[in-house]
């Protein structure tokens, strides 16, 4: 606990203070922090081997699909290995014509989900439905570029929206977790928050 | 050269009243009854791990995608103190617990906090070590991932709480088309109206942070979220008097804030 609270008094005064000592202090936990967080890459891969080998050899359902995870998470690290490291042309390509765009085709089905969540949560039963309705009919047109076109008063109420009542609502939920992290804070530090520890008192 | 940074003075003057007063409160807490406003998301948790156990389906849990660097810890740990709760009762209900990690570097504490929570309902050789999967570094690699495990395993609730982003939505009515009961909580103000959307049960910013403190029941732990109550009273002042004085072109709120 001394540990835990010497070094958050650090981090606090990083912030706040211009005493070279703490600025270099922090730096140096920063830095710190970098590296753990690149050597624990290697130890989430030491999972994943684990966990797939496991259901390749008892033969979990779709054990298939762990052969290839395996086989082309080799390949890609085999590939970035290779001279010049992470430049090699087969590792290039897989960058960039694999990762590179299965990661926003991925992100893209984002705008179906929204339609299916959207018909099955936003349902007019009351008056306060209705209103929410009626915002995110208009904030949909505004967002469109015919919207504002066809309906100026669409552009102008959707602004005011998400300038006034969406902003303030954001804001006062922005400062109450704000407030929230203070208060975990300084039960971190007396040692009462020891939740993720997996006591229960 | 100035020991505080210019427009500094002002905020960390506040921090330190607030850290004050959030001790003060606990304090006066001790050996007192504290009650605090009924959290149904927390409340639903219970409800969740009992569904599970009696469909012999398991509980899908994520600690959030953010790590424990300075700006996410928090919300990572808030979800660490909920996984916690969680362990415990499924390992008295029996139930199968899976988790699914995304940062590498919270392994160690999920795994610590699952143990801990299996040994201390005396079941520690049931500790579902297997089931506690890191699966992608990348957001929508993990949230592939993530989609696949909730169409496999067919979990009977599903829980996330942490660092949540775009990819909720996503893992959120998955979960709820395999017929998962999902309670999700973040501090990310832009996916709460997500969680509020597609989940039977959705906690925000501050109800996170209180969750430790709300399911211990510690008197002690529930004063500081009296302290914080303190603080968002005097944010409120603040704010309405501060409307006022901007209306009247009167900036002296602004220059002490800003110092």
């Amino acid at each position: 606990m001394i540990l835990t609270s010497v070094v958050a008094a650090i981090a606090i005064c990083e912030y706040y203070l211009q005493l070279p000592a703490v600025l270099t202090t922090a730096s140096f936990m920063n830095r710190t922090g970098v590296i753990l967080a690149a050597f624990f890459i290697g130890f989430g891969l030491v999972n994943i081997v684990r966990s797939h080998t496991r259901a390749i050899t008892t033969r979990r359902p779709k054990w298939i699909f762990s052969i290839w995870l395996l086989f082309v998470t080799a390949v890609t690290i085999i590939t970035g290995i290779l001279p010049p490291v992470t430049q090699h042309p087969y590792y290039q390509w897989i960058y960039n014509y694999l990762f590179s765009t299965l990661e926003p085709a991925v992100f893209s089905l984002i705008a179906f989900f929204i339609a299916a969540v959207a018909f099955r949560a936003f349902r007019v039963r009351t008056w306060e439905s209705s209103i929410m309705m009626f915002f995110a009919v208009v904030m949909m047109l505004r967002n469109a570029p015919l919207g504002p076109a066809l309906f100026p008063p669409v552009g102008i109420l959707g602004d005011w929206v998400l300038n006034v009542p969406a902003m303030a609502n954001n804001r006062a939920v922005s400062l109450a977790a704000s407030l929230g992290i203070i208060a975990l804070g300084v039960r971190t530090l007396l040692g009462l928050e020891r939740g993720y520890l997996g006591v229960e008192e | 050269m100035a020991l505080i940074i210019q427009g500094g003075v002002t905020p960390f003057i506040l921090l330190l009243v607030l850290i004050v007063a959030v001790y003060y409160f606990m304090q006066r807490a001790k050996g007192k009854e504290m009650h605090i406003r009924r959290i149904a998301g927390l409340d639903a948790l219970d409800e969740c791990v009992g569904r599970a156990t009696e469909m012999g389906k398991p509980v899908h849990f994520i600690p959030g995608i953010a790590g424990i660097e300075a700006a996410t810890a928090p919300q990572t740990l808030a979800g660490l103190c909920i996984l916690g709760h969680v362990a415990s009762l499924t390992a008295k209900s029996g139930a199968k617990l899976g988790v699914s990690i995304r940062q590498p570097m919270i392994m160690p504490l999920v795994n610590d906090t699952i143990r801990e929570a299996y040994m201390a309902a005396g079941v520690g050789d049931q500790f579902p070590g297997e089931e506690i999967q890191f699966l992608g570094w990348t957001q929508f690699a993990f949230t592939g991932a993530v989609l696949g495990r909730l169409r496999r395993d067919l979990p009977g609730a599903n829980l996330m709480f942490g660092g949540l982003y775009a990819e909720t939505l996503m893992i959120a009515e998955t979960g709820a088309e395999v017929g998962a009961m999902q309670v999700m909580g973040t501090a990310a103000v832009y996916q709460i109206p997500f969680l509020l959307a597609a989940c039977d049960y959705a906690l925000s910013a501050d109800e996170i942070y209180a969750a430790d403190a709300y399911l211990s029941k510690n008197p002690v732990s529930l004063g500081s979220i009296r302290g914080v109550d303190v603080g968002k009273l005097f944010g409120l002042i603040a704010v309405i008097i501060g409307s006022i004085l901007a209306t009247l072109n009167i900036d002296w709120l602004y220059v002490l804030l800003s110092t």
